[in-house]
C-alpha cells in the first residue's frame, strides 16, 4: 500500500503508523468538555466505523515526523489522498460550511 | 434425541454404505414472529441459541445469517483456547469459557476436537518473568491454572523453540496446561445442530436490512427474506457490529481491523504446544494435520476487506524464524486475513444497548474463539434476563465511565490491542 505524504510523496505504508480513524475533532483542552461528555467519547473511543471512504490518522513515523489524515475506502484499500492532520479539521469545516 | 452421533450409529451406518446420514440440521422458511432473534449465525450466535434453548428452554428463537452458517471468523482464526488473563473483568468470563470448552463435545455430543495441549507464553526479561508470574497468580486466584516454566522447562516442552536466542533469549515461560486448540468449524456446526434439535430455526441467506424500534424498544427485524418480528434481539455480528448497530442507530466504540494468519504444508509432529513469542508478537501451533499455524499483530489500519498487506507478513515471517528457526525450512500454504472489531481496551462488549430488548455482543478483537461457549453462556443468560457474574464488567458504557478492562495497560486506542 503506498500513502501520499503532503510533504513527501508517495510512500510505503511501512514508513507510517496508524492511529485510528478521524472522525471527530480533539476538544480544546481546559474547555468547558468533561471527559465522559459526548465530545470526548467521540473523539477517543466512539467510531461510526464506516465500511467504506473513511478518514484516517497515520503518523509518518520514519519519513517527515508529520501527522497526517490520509483519505482511504476501507474496503477496497485504496487511497484517494491525504491532508495535514494540522489542517484538516479546519478545512472540513470549510468545505461543511460551503456545501450548505 | 433419535439421531446421536457415536459407535453403534457408525458401525450401523458403515455397514450401510453410509446411506442413512440426514442433513444435520433443518432449513427452515422464517416465521413471523419469534420469541427471540439471534442477527449472526457464527459460532457466538450458535452458541447464544443453543443455551437459549438448553438452558433457559426458550426455544421460539431464529439466528439470522447473512451468509452461511460459521462463515464468519469462527471459520478464519487460529483455534486457540485459552484461559490466562489478568484482569478479573477478563479472567472470570475465560475461565468460565474454558470450563465450558472441556465438556463441550460430551455436550454438544458433536466431537469439536478440543486438544488440551498447553500454551506457554515466553518471556525475555526479568520485567517480563515478574508480570507473567503475577499473571499466573491472578489465575490461581480465579480458579484457573498455571506454572511457570524456567528456560529449562521451555526446552523441555518444545525443544525447536531457541531458547538461547543471542538477541532474544528466553528466561521462561508462562504455561497454562488445560489451554490447547479446537476444531474451529466443528464448534459452529456443533453448537447449530444441537440448537436446531431443540426448536431454533437456522435461517441462511437472511441479511438483516433495519431494526425496527418504536418508541424506545425493538419490535423486530427488516431482511432480505421479509419482516420478522420479535421483543427480544441480539447482535453477535463481531466484525460488522458497527454496520448493524448503525440501523439501530447505534455509534458503538468499535473500529474495524484485519489480522492475518498463515498456515504452512504440513509436516511431522514437531510442536505439541500453543507457544508464543514474548520479544514481538507471535504464537504458533501444529494443527492435527500437520500445518504450523501461526499469526501476529494487526495490520494497524481500518479495513473491511478481509485481507491484509505484505509489509505485517514479512514481519510475521521474521518473528517466527527469530522464534523457531527450523521454521524457514517449511513452506507457506496459505494466509487470510479476518476483520477484527477492536474495542479501545481491547476487550469485549457484553451488555444491553440504550434500545430497551436490544442486546450487544461485540468487540472480541482477535480474542473471540476461545470465547464462544462462554459467549453464548453469558449472552443466552442476558438475554434469558438472568445475567452472570462473568460479564459484570463486559458494559458498554465502561469507556465513558472510566470502568475499563486494559489487558495490555495500552491505552483507548483501537489497534494497539
Amino acid at each position: 500500500m503506498l500513502i501520499p505524504c503532503p510533504h513527501c510523496g508517495l510512500r510505503p505504508s511501512e514508513e507510517f503508523t496508524p492511529k485510528g480513524l478521524a472522525e471527530a475533532p480533539r476538544p480544546p483542552i481546559g474547555g468547558e468538555d468533561r471527559p465522559e461528555d459526548d465530545a470526548w467519547q467521540d473523539y477517543l473511543h466512539t467510531r461510526t466505523n464506516r465500511a467504506g471512504e473513511t478518514d484516517e490518522y497515520f503518523h509518518h513515523v520514519l519519513g517527515c515526523r508529520s501527522w497526517v489524515v490520509v483519505h482511504r475506502n476501507t474496503l477496497t484499500h485504496e487511497v484517494s489522498g491525504s491532508t495535514l492532520a494540522s489542517e484538516f479539521w479546519a478545512k472540513k469545516k470549510q468545505t461543511q460550511e460551503a456545501g450548505q | 434425541m433419535a439421531d446421536r452421533y457415536g459407535f453403534w450409529r457408525l458401525l450401523r451406518e458403515g455397514l450401510r454404505g453410509h446411506t442413512g446420514w440426514g442433513p444435520a440440521w433443518r432449513d427452515p422458511e422464517p416465521k413471523a414472529e419469534y420469541d427471540v432473534i439471534i442477527i449472526g449465525g457464527g459460532g457466538h450466535g450458535l452458541a447464544t441459541a443453543y443455551y437459549l434453548a438448553r438452558v433457559h428452554g426458550i426455544t421460539n428463537v431464529a439466528v439470522l445469517e447473512k451468509g452461511y452458517l460459521g462463515g464468519g471468523n469462527v471459520g478464519r482464526n487460529t483455534t486457540i483456547v485459552r484461559s490466562n488473563y489478568l484482569h478479573t473483568g477478563n479472567e472470570l468470563f475465560y475461565e468460565k469459557s474454558l470450563q465450558l470448552w472441556e465438556g463441550l463435545s460430551a455436550d454438544l455430543d458433536y466431537n469439536v476436537m478440543f486438544s488440551p495441549r498447553s500454551i506457554i507464553n515466553c518471556f525475555h526479561t526479568d520485567g517480563q518473568r515478574d508480570a507473567d508470574a503475577r499473571r499466573g497468580n491472578q489465575m490461581i486466584l480465579h480458579g484457573a491454572d498455571a506454572v511457570l516454566l524456567d528456560k529449562e522447562g521451555v526446552r523441555r516442552e518444545a525443544p525447536l523453540i531457541d531458547v538461547d536466542n543471542p538477541r532474544f533469549p528466553i528466561y521462561g515461560g508462562l504455561m497454562q496446561k488445560r489451554a490447547g486448540t479446537a476444531r474451529h468449524d466443528a464448534v459452529a456446526w456443533g453448537f447449530a445442530r444441537g440448537a436446531d434439535q431443540r426448536g431454533v430455526d437456522l435461517i441462511q441467506n437472511c441479511e438483516v436490512t433495519g431494526i425496527d424500534i418504536e418508541g424506545g424498544r425493538v419490535t423486530g427485524v427488516q431482511t432480505t427474506r421479509g419482516p420478522i418480528k420479535a421483543k427480544k434481539i441480539g447482535m453477535a455480528v463481531a466484525g460488522s457490529t458497527s454496520r448493524v448497530g448503525a440501523l439501530a442507530g447505534l455509534r458503538l466504540p468499535i473500529e474495524s481491523h484485519v489480522l492475518q494468519a498463515f498456515v504452512t504444508e504440513g509436516i511431522k509432529p514437531m510442536l505439541h504446544n500453543v507457544i508464543t513469542f514474548g520479544a514481538g508478537h507471535f504464537y504458533i501451533s501444529q494443527s492435527d494435520k500437520g500445518g504450523l499455524v501461526f499469526g501476529a499483530n494487526l495490520d494497524g489500519y481500518n479495513t473491511y476487506a478481509q485481507r491484509g498487506n505484505l509489509p505485517l507478513i514479512e514481519h510475521v515471517m521474521e518473528a517466527g524464524v527469530s522464534f523457531v528457526p527450523a521454521m524457514s525450512k517449511v513452506r507457506l500454504l496459505r494466509s487470510w486475513g479476518g476483520v477484527m472489531d477492536m474495542s479501545p481496551d481491547g476487550s469485549p462488549i457484553i451488555d444491553k444497548t440504550p434500545i430497551d430488548g436490544l442486546y450487544l455482543n461485540a468487540g472480541w478483537c482477535y480474542g473471540g474463539f476461545k470465547a464462544t461457549p462462554g459467549s453464548g453462556w453469558c449472552f443466552s443468560h442476558l438475554i434469558a434476563d438472568k445475567p452472570t457474574h462473568h460479564i459484570e464488567q463486559m458494559r458498554l458504557d465502561r469507556f465513558r465511565t472510566g470502568y475499563v478492562i486494559d489487558e495490555l495497560g495500552a491505552g483507548a486506542q483501537h489497534n494497539l490491542h
